[in-house]
């Protein structure tokens, strides 16, 4: 884990609306603090403070699932989704995020993202790292919970089931989350 | 699409540092030399000797070229660009945001921001009064229904839209702009200002500060004509011998009563086109014909690609090097139309008072996230442009989808009334049909829509007697434009549905019904054009009702009838016979190769995520034993290098003239159009670079050449019987080492057939099914121009087609609808297509499956009021317009049938992959629901769950 030091700490914007608190979260290995508006979706803060545009907005309300992070609360927990166009990035403070740009971290591809590749999952991409990032938090969530490999689709489609792709008709992206999570040991009993 | 530009003027091209941007730049003024204008394109180093990792071996991918980008989240779409990502740009940026007027029954009067605070101010508010006081120059996009020309609201006019951009508001910065966007979200009654009562006719103009209306005649209390040119089509044929049609006779307008002689051309036209649809209405009266009739309604819809709009400018103001007066609009943007807003953006401030002297354009032209035609000469890069004008700096728009559903360009809805004449042996011996195409308060593109509806009329079916309206009638809704069917979803809909009901009421099968109707080779469409490519129609129709799908429908659906509380099931069929291409086609390609032998390619063309880079990039393997390792897209500019034009008036006997230079992207233009391109570039450069490249080399020891048609790629290397296999890297560097060519840039235009030329090229000659052509000497950085000769240009008349290539499909779905809620699930789907050569199997399957997915979102789930609480309304969003989620598919019965390709070309079937699947939806639940049987008909798209328990009740 590292601290980007050199970017610590941010003065906050000015304006009325904007009380500003200060955040201290890990973003894909790295801390980062600094204060930001109160009403600052994680999404922005990932955008414009950390240049992070991996992460997308599509609908800006939480219903097409295009901006999909994993947020680990503590360190012990499971992964969880979080919809950074809808949750402020202050009520993430202390909290542990990988977004798409983490998954490979400079890297390798993970699984997830060769079989998405592989697979010809995306077309314009545009939700992919919707779907990355689901996908990622449900094989961690396999890892702690196998499920039987009669139920594998039905977990798979309520883990990604709500997320909107305009361009595929979701059959490649189904399989390909499929696939991987039969690949690695242990997810699938 | 097309649009005839013509790149006049250019300066260099480079690729900047982030991913999948290209940097087009031209520069208005005198021409640069042609040295000047062809920077060779930089190729990353690698051995050579290994297939980039996409590649699956030649003519193959592993996975998309772009793919690996899209799984990083590296920055590749318009959306994820900032002014500190651009090099050069000054880090400070602007952000705009469009204020949009909800409201057309009032008279714009201005704007109050009183209810931001003073610190939330804009830095600049541009209106129309600065447009027009700075001589801003407007696209012939922006036509409203009058004629004029707009883009902000007038003071003193009604709207002409829902949805008219009423402002352009500039902040200082994006903090500044998301604390006041969040204010003003929602708050249009307390921004927009009107003057009170309605508009009346005659009424005086209002003069308390408002700007003087002009002449516009108001668009609330006139029925517009249609949006020009309007398409009527009238074909009469008998025996055998077409008498009257667009093709044999001309364009014809039959309520068009001129006053000039009557004996002049157009009038004989149109009175000869008045008195054979009296001839085609007499059919309908004829003893034992049935006659079907209705009026059918489709909605509209959004396309709904998953990033909203955005986009970056900056009006550099500074002149560039080289001392050209003005400055420099830097773009980005991700768009499908990179010609038509190259020469837009350039025109924008072309007109003599304007004070922004624009001297170079630079477009980024990035991936877009989802195009269906959306982003097709959509308005947004004009409000940029604009916005960049008015700012100190740079300035970014980043639409939420509130705003994308208000402004972005929608699919017309329509008003379709068909009648159709059936003989007592099911022919269809006649049809009248009349098509509304319900556009917006602009022209765009819905002209050309309601154009290709009228063209796919009457499906995939001979009918020899038929007239044909199709308009696109200006209306005060969201603007509407090309997407996805363009037109042909709309017109097979209603053409399908009472194909179904005639079936019924003939009590013949609905698939033979079709198939004794079914075009085939030979016969001719709407407009007269001949059909002379395979028309697999009968095929479809064969192989559809050899599946069990279909045979054993009634019995299954008889068999869950049984159970009293179970789902209602269907099973509905539908064909459909779209074209591709735009019926004359400009299309261009460069393929270039380095000294260590990797390939490049160049094209105008976007990839909107339909795979063309892709498709492009395995498409040279065939010439050059190889894939390219790189493709350029989105690039018009460098083909100047052809030095064509494509001026009104020219002839094909002028070698650097073409009928269309370039036209926007589409996915239905890549595989036949932009691939005859790439391959033909590629083609041209081994015979000119290549060939004699290995002939150097294997004539060096003594030997002796091979015949060109005796060579042939294998494992990376040419092979020959007697001569060594030579390695493409080794044939690179003898190239590269004699100044040989290395690379040929190719146009290409398509109407009916390719225009045909010869081209000599260092003292050899061959005829290439291209009309124009250049090649460039290794090192090199002039192109040399080879001027045609003996061009074999298609006949005057295939302008008259309309179109000549199609895809045709069909589709059979299966449907169960729960009897107490009405709610349809669709089951199954099997299309069976006509995709010619299939160029890469995974990415016509994505084109196929998600092509399924639009159309249940059309059949089933996607609705937007035309005009009033419409997407203008700016209150639309994900959590009220349904699309297809993945429950909505049917995943695991998903099937798709390809007919065996009748030659070597491949076809565009983005468009022909959607077309069927929602009249065969709509027919499943009429089966399902006995529908027909009872006369009640499923008549409007979408059909949702309280349509179909009034049809149960």
């Amino acid at each position: 884990m590292t601290t980007d030091l050199s970017e610590k700490i941010d003065t906050a914007p000015s304006g009325p609306a904007a009380s500003a608190k200060r955040v201290r979260v890990t973003i894909n290995g790295a801390v980062h603090e600094r204060v930001v508006p109160a009403d600052l979706s994680l999404l922005d803060f990932l955008q414009e403070d950390l240049n992070l545009t991996g992460t997308k907005l599509g609908c800006g309300i939480g219903v097409c699932k295009g901006c999909t992070v994993a947020v680990r609360r503590v360190p012990s927990a499971q992964l969880v989704p979080m919809l950074a166009c809808s949750t402020p990035a202050v009520n993430l403070d202390g909290q542990s995020i990988t977004t798409v740009e983490g998954l490979a971290g400079g890297g390798a591809l993970t699984p997830l993202q060769t079989t998405f590749l592989e697979k010809f999952a995306f077309q314009c991409g545009y939700c992919a790292p919707g779907f990355l990032m689901a996908a990622h938090i449900l094989l961690d969530q396999l890892r702690a919970a196998p499920v039987s490999r009669d139920k594998l689709d039905a977990t798979i489609a309520e883990a990604c089931g709500e997320h909107i792709c305009r361009c595929t008709g979701y059959v490649r992206y189904y399989e390909a989350i499929r696939q991987v999570a039969l690949a690695e040991p242990g997810l699938v009993r | 699409m097309s649009i005839r530009f013509t790149p006049t003027r250019r300066d260099f091209i480079r690729t900047v540092g982030a991913a999948g941007v290209t940097l087009i730049v031209n520069r208005i003024g005198p021409a640069a030399s042609t040295e000047a204008a062809s920077t060779a394109p930089s190729i990353p180093k690698a051995e050579p000797s290994v297939p980039p990792e996409w590649a699956a071996g030649d003519g193959k991918a592993r996975y998309r070229i772009d793919g690996i980008p899209k799984v990083r989240g590296d920055k590749i779409y318009a959306r994820d660009f900032r002014a500190r990502d651009m090099e050069g740009w000054p880090a400070t940026e602007r952000m705009a945001l469009v204020l949009r007027t909800t409201r057309v029954d009032r008279r714009f009067k201005g704007i109050d921001l009183s209810i931001l605070p003073v610190e939330l101010m804009p830095q600049k508010i541009v209106t129309s009064d600065d447009l027009a006081s700075d001589a801003i120059t407007l696209p012939s996009s922006t036509t409203a229904p009058d004629g004029t020309k707009v883009l902000l609201a007038d003071p003193g006019q009604p709207p002409v839209y829902y949805g008219q951009p009423a402002a352009i508001l500039i902040f200082k910065d994006f903090e500044t702009w998301r604390q006041a966007s969040r204010i003003l979200q929602f708050r249009e009654d307390d921004v927009i200002l009107y003057y009170p009562g309605a508009p009346h006719a005659g009424a005086a103009p209002p003069q308390d500060g408002g700007r003087t209306p002009v002449s516009r005649p108001d668009p609330i209390l006139h029925q517009p004509a249609p949006y020009q040119p309007a398409t009527y089509l009238t074909r009469y044929a008998d025996k055998g011998v077409e008498r009257f049609s667009q093709v044999k006779d001309g364009y014809s307008n039959p309520y068009q009563f001129t006053t000039e002689s009557a004996n002049s051309d157009t009038e004989k036209v149109n009175r000869e086109a008045r008195h054979w649809r009296r001839r085609i209405s007499a059919e309908f009266e004829k003893p034992g014909v049935k006659v079907f009739e209705g009026t059918f309604h489709t909605q509209v819809i959004d396309p709904m690609f998953l990033e909203p709009e955005a986009g970056l400018a900056w009006f550099d103001r500074s002149a560039p090097e080289g001392g050209t007066a003005g400055g420099t609009m830097n773009l980005v943007l991700g768009t499908q139309s990179t010609n038509g807003d190259f020469s837009t953006t350039l025109a924008l401030f072309a007109a003599e008072g304007c004070p922004f002297k624009v001297a170079t354009v630079v477009l980024n032209s990035c991936y877009p996230g989802g195009g269906f035609g959306g982003r097709d000469v959509s308005i947004m890069p004009l409000l940029l442009s604009i916005a960049a004008a008015y700012s100190d700096g740079p300035v970014r728009i980043a639409q939420d989808r509130y705003q994308q559903f208000q402004s972005g360009l929608k699919q017309l809805g329509a008003r379709l009334h068909p009648r159709l004449a059936v003989d007592p042996e099911g022919r269809f011996t006649a049809l009248e049909y009349r098509l509304d195409l319900l556009a917006g308060g602009n022209n765009n593109y819905s002209q050309w829509v309601a154009q290709l509806a009228a063209y796919c009329a009457a499906g995939g079916y001979d009918i020899t007697k038929v007239w044909v309206d199709g308009l696109a009638v200006p209306t005060t809704g969201v603007v509407a434009g090309s997407m996805r069917g363009f037109g042909g979803p709309q017109a097979f809909f209603a053409i399908e549905c009472l194909i179904d009901e005639a079936a019924a009421a003939l009590k013949i099968d609905p698939i033979k019904l079709r198939r004794i109707n079914a075009l085939a080779k030979g016969d001719h469409t709407v407009t007269g054009a001949p059909l002379n490519q395979k028309m697999p129609l009968a095929e479809i129709c064969d192989i559809a009702a050899k599946q069990a799908l279909w045979r054993d429908r009634d019995a299954v659906r008889k068999e869950k009838a049984k159970h009293k509380h179970g789902p209602l099931y269907g099973v509905g069929f539908a064909l459909a016979n779209q074209a591709y291409g735009t019926g004359g086609d400009g299309v261009m390609a460069e393929v270039f190769i380095d000294a260590t032998g990797m390939i490049g390619v160049r094209t105008n063309c976007v990839d909107m995520g339909n795979g063309s880079a892709t498709s492009l990039a395995i498409s040279t393997a065939k010439s050059l034993g190889a894939n390219a390792r790189e493709v350029i897209t989105g690039d018009v500019v460098s083909f100047d290098a052809l030095d064509m034009n494509s001026a009104s008036g020219g002839s094909w006997s002028d070698p650097r003239w073409t009928s269309s230079m370039s036209m926007s992207s589409s996915a239905c233009l890549t595989a036949f159009h932009q691939v005859h391109a790439c391959e033909q570039a590629a083609a041209a450069l081994f015979d000119t670079g290549l060939y004699p490249a290995a002939c150097r080399i294997w004539t060096a020891g003594g030997g002796k050449a091979p015949e060109k048609k005796a060579t042939v790629w294998k494992d990376g290397a040419l092979r020959a019987p007697g001569s060594p296999p030579l390695p493409l890297a080794q044939i690179a560097a003898e190239i590269f080492a004699n100044g040989l060519v290395s690379g040929a840039m190719v146009h290409a235009f398509y109407q009916g057939q390719w225009v045909a030329a010869k081209y000599t090229v260092d003292g050899v000659t061959a005829e290439r099914p291209i009309d124009g052509f250049s090649t460039r000497l290794a090192a090199a950085t002039a192109w040399r121009v080879h001027d045609r000769r003996e061009v074999k240009a298609p006949p005057a008349s295939n302008a008259l087609w309309g179109r000549s290539l199609y895809a045709p499909s069909g589709a059979l779905a299966a449907v169960e609808i729960d009897r107490a809620t009405g709610a349809v699930q669709v089951v199954e789907i099997h299309t069976i297509l006509d995709a010619g050569r299939v160029i890469q199997p995974d990415l016509l399957a994505g084109q196929s499956q998600g092509g399924v997915a639009m159309g249940i979102g059309y059949a089933l789930l996607e609705k937007l009021p035309l005009t009033e609480g419409g997407a203008g309304s700016g209150r639309w969003n994900l959590d009220r317009y349904r699309v297809a989620r993945a429950g909505d598919v049917p995943m695991g019965r998903l099937k798709l049938t390809l007919l065996p390709p009748e030659g070597d070309t491949a076809k565009g079937i983005a468009e022909a992959v959607l077309c069927p699947i929602a009249p065969a939806i709509v027919n499943a639940i009429s089966h399902a629901t006995g529908s027909h049987a009872t006369g009640k008909r499923f008549d409007s798209l979408p059909v949702l769950a309280e349509d179909i328990r009034k049809v149960l009740a």
